[in-house]
């Protein structure tokens, strides 16, 4: 199957593959599977507390290349914006940037659970400490 | 010979009837699969046909490949196209088709994760869904990335190495575990409470092989640069 250029600019030079501290009060983390590659994806925020504002996201994963794209351009789009708006993005938004086969749909609903994941996480831990 | 090819087929579908000219056929010839002994019509490939059934052996995960083999080989010799070349065009289309559903089905029970799936699938079990990823082994995987990414020293090398050795004890014993299931799976009576517990296991079992292979080639490909290095 042939990937698009977008696909495989994240793919050769994915953006944000990192590690933010899970332990963070500020920093929400979601790691989530899709059984049909294999694919496993851990996606971190990390929040401005003030402004409720995502101001850093990190992401590592292994699977195929639509995933490690999805997820790089997953972190891309939570960037800079209010959590409210993050858990708005759907896979639908991914498919049609990376212009994903339908075989590789998965890939972008793995992301966007992550998203959800991440940003849960973040909601449940500030819930936890108030 | 051929009396043993129609005894088996007709055990898996006691009835049939023919659909042009609706003679029910009490002693199907093998080549009636497809056609129709009385009116010469093409016999339509049915919908959902079990691929067990078709191939006569019993829907069980534990297969004597020789008896899968053997039957694949008849069918394949009754439906062949090239036996039909001076059939009507319905009864030639009907040939193809019904080969092309044989090879599939022989391809899918073959190989004995395909059966697995197809065992589930025919019980209404699918692969989606979110369970089954070792989280454990991700996260530790993803953290020994970073400390790869910070130096690439002897020690982390080594720690890698170390990982895919972990990594491959875990998907040997995973193996075990599914042939295990496949047994206790043949050995449960069907559609008991014990029988649909263990498929749900073995949906998840296979979920997390999916999962552990994914991983592995990605452990691979860190283990082969430093291998090169």
């Amino acid at each position: 199957m042939a990937y698009t250029q977008k696909v495989l600019d994240h793919f050769e030079s994915p953006k944000n593959v990192g590690t933010l501290d899970k332990n963070a009060s500020n920093v929400g983390t979601g790691m989530v599977g899709a059984p049909e590659c294999g694919d496993v994806m851990k996606l971190q925020v990390e929040v401005d507390e003030a402004t409720g504002i995502i101001k850093d996201a990190k992401f590592k994963t292994f699977g195929c290349g639509s995933a490690i794209a999805s997820s790089s351009l997953a972190t891309e789009m939570v960037k800079g914006k209010t959590l409210d708006q993050a858990l708005q993005i759907k896979n639908t938004d991914i498919v049609k940037e990376l212009s994903l086969p339908p075989i590789k749909i998965h890939c972008s609903v793995l992301a966007e659970d992550a998203i959800k994941a991440a940003v849960n996480d973040y909601l449940a831990k500030r819930k936890g400490s108030k | 010979m051929l009396k043993g090819r129609v005894a088996v087929d007709r055990a898996s579908q006691p009835k049939r009837t023919c659909g042009s000219c609706g003679l029910s056929d009490q002693a199907p010839d093998p080549s009636e699969i497809l056609m129709c002994n009385s009116c010469g019509g093409a016999q339509p490939v049915p919908a959902n046909r079990d691929y067990f059934a078709l191939l006569g052996v019993p829907p069980r995960l534990i297969l004597e490949s020789c008896a899968l083999e053997r039957r694949f080989y008849e069918l394949s010799r009754a439906l062949h196209p090239d036996r039909f070349s001076n059939a009507p065009v319905s009864v030639r289309r009907s040939s193809l088709e019904w080969m092309s559903l044989v090879n599939q089905a022989y391809k899918t029970l073959r190989d004995p994760m395909t059966r697995r799936e197809y065992l589930l699938s025919l019980h209404g079990i699918d692969l989606e869904g979110r369970g089954g990823v070792p989280l454990q082994l991700a996260e530790s995987w993803f953290d020994l990335q970073d400390t790869l990414n910070e130096n690439a020293s002897e020690q982390s090398r080594e720690k890698v190495l170390g990982f895919r050795a972990q990594l491959s004890q875990i998907q040997s014993e995973l193996s075990s575990r599914l042939s295990d299931l496949d047994r206790k799976i043949d050995e449960a009576a069907a559609h008991s409470e014990e029988g649909n517990a263990l498929l749900l296991e073995l949906a998840q079992a296979l979920r997390k092989r999916t999962y552990l292979d994914s991983l592995f080639r990605d452990v691979q490909r860190f283990a082969t640069r430093i291998e090169a290095a």
